[in-house]
């Protein structure tokens, strides 16, 4: 078994720790194994106080988790995901029907080591302009539960924000470099918002932005990011998660027959976002009142990556100049890039 | 006859085509088992297993050699543990990760029969230990050393290796 070797270190005792996985800030004090095997095997034999898990592009399977688990005799264990890898950590947390958790808390990477437990600050991500947010730790006191939800999260709305939503896309286009992964973006707004804002008052424009985010969220799967970027302007990153990829590939359909030939784009983003386009103009909004339209209708676009963009910027760019010719041609419909009228 | 200190560790999910045979085998010898769903839980029973047992590993090779055939390396570090795998067929000995398997000291077993001589062997090599420790707490003149205990580690000699290529 590789690991390092334990010494004792200022301040926060680590010598009960044990790192999975590569880290990058795991330092001195931690033992530290390479994979689950080791680790369980290591579990087994002394005890730990806190596992530390990074979880692999694939897996790791909740099987090992549990062993781990069964064998650690009460270790706390934690994952460290990248922010694509929330929405399985969180399952692997709250598992439905389980009366106990496979782990008992996640950490979205770049995670500090050095910041953990005892109350200890989260220090900002080294290597990043931004720091984004990290969640549901039960180490962490409330204020700075509070701070990471201002930090990535829309204040209105409750959905991701823009920060959170451009970070995410640019952690999953890397990804999706290495891994050959599916990822469309749609960008969209709420046609004539101003509308409502000066028919019926601020109030009711915010209720039609929350609305719209709820909706959302709804059609989509819940590893799909859903943001609000600002103003009446909205943004969803669809990707496809890598496990779901391995698994489905070849199996049911060629890849051809997953993409709109003439698009290139994926099917699944496209079916989600013409159900979220016709959900929310079916919905009979009742704040809006008798003598309001009752309805709303919004306007977007969709860029894939790498056809219509390799980078944020330019994906945001694609996604934006097909809502525009969405709206030039009369509203209320979602359109590709490079499609006309 | 009963093989209490010998131990079999099944690492195998309910469908996998191995567990029936297998672990009807080694119920059949009266060695102790655990069916594992996987080789994570494998290598839980093994790391909770008692110190001083022999233990023995089974499995498909597809399963066994996850996360880059560590689970070889484990047994191989833990006295008095074997690691076998089970092959349906010779076709997937032909990879390289066969030869990798092969110097971590597993046995590799085309079919139920090969791996039943294998526990056979290794039960009967701990019955006669059980027995010259029991003549030794008796005061008895044995030998100090049994020349009959499993090999350390459980390495395959270079005969052996030789004998397995040979016949592949």
């Amino acid at each position: 078994m590789q690991r390092v070797e334990k010494t004792a270190s200022a301040g926060l005792d680590r010598r009960n720790w044990l790192v999975v996985g590569e880290l990058e800030a795991a330092k001195a004090g931690c033992s530290k194994c390479e994979n689950m095997l080791d680790a369980i095997a290591m579990a087994a034999q002394e005890r730990f106080d806190t596992i530390f898990v990074v979880m692999p592009s694939v897996g790791p399977a909740a099987g090992a988790l549990r062993t781990l688990r069964r064998v650690s005799g009460g270790a706390k264990i934690v994952l460290l995901a990248q922010m694509h890898q929330e929405a399985r950590a969180r399952a692997l947390m709250r598992r439905p029907g389980k009366t106990t958790n496979v782990v008992d808390d996640y950490f979205i990477r770049p995670f500090d080591i050095e910041s953990f437990g005892n109350g200890a600050k989260v220090a900002a991500p080294a290597g990043r302009e931004q720091p984004v947010g990290f969640v549901c730790s039960d180490y962490k006191d409330a204020t700075i539960r509070e701070l990471e939800k201002l930090a990535t999260h829309d204040d209105l709305t409750g959905i991701k924000n823009r920060r959170y939503v451009r970070e995410f896309l640019r952690q999953i286009i890397k990804q999706a470099g290495k891994e050959d992964l599916c990822v469309t973006l749609l960008y969209f707004d709420i046609d004539d918002f101003k509308h409502y804002n000066d028919t019926y008052g601020h109030g009711v424009g915010d209720n039609v932005l929350t609305q719209a985010g709820i909706m959302m969220g709804r059609c989509c799967r819940e590893h799909d990011v859903v943001g609000r970027i600002g103003g009446d302007e909205f943004a969803v990153v669809f990707w496809d998660r890598p496990d779901e990829k391995k698994a489905t590939a070849g199996k049911d359909e060629p890849e051809s027959e997953r993409r709109i030939t003439e698009s290139k784009h994926p099917r699944e983003p496209i079916f989600m976002a013409e159900r979220f386009r016709k959900a929310i103009a079916s919905a009979k909004l009742s704040f809006l009142g008798s003598g309001g339209k009752g309805t709303l209708t919004i306007s977007g676009g969709l860029a894939s990556f790498p056809e219509d963009g390799e980078t944020v910027e330019e994906l945001f760019a694609q996604a934006d100049k097909a809502m525009l010719e969405a709206k030039r041609t009369g509203k209320n419909k979602i359109m590709l890039v490079g499609q006309t009228g | 006859v009963s093989n209490h200190n010998l131990f079999v560790i099944i690492a195998a999910g309910q469908r996998c085509s191995l567990l029936p045979g297998v672990a009807e085998l080694v119920e059949r010898m009266g060695v102790e088992y655990v069916v594992c769903q996987d080789v994570y839980d494998a290598v839980g029973e093994l790391a909770t297993a008692e110190a001083d047992r022999a233990v023995v590993v089974v499995g498909g090779f597809e399963e066994l050699s996850r996360e880059g055939m560590r689970l070889f390396e484990i047994c191989r570090l833990r006295k008095q543990t074997r690691c076998c795998c089970i092959f349906g067929n010779g076709r997937e000995m032909a990879s390289g990760r066969f030869f990798t398997a092969i110097r971590a000291g597993v046995f590799l077993a085309r079919g139920l029969d090969e791996f039943g001589r294998m526990v056979e062997q290794l039960a009967a090599n701990e019955r006669e230990v059980a027995d010259l420790s029991k003549m030794l707490k008796k005061g008895g003149n044995g030998p100090a050393k049994s020349n009959v205990s499993m090999k350390q580690g459980g390495v395959l000699s270079r005969a052996e290796i030789e004998a397995l290529l040979g016949a592949g």
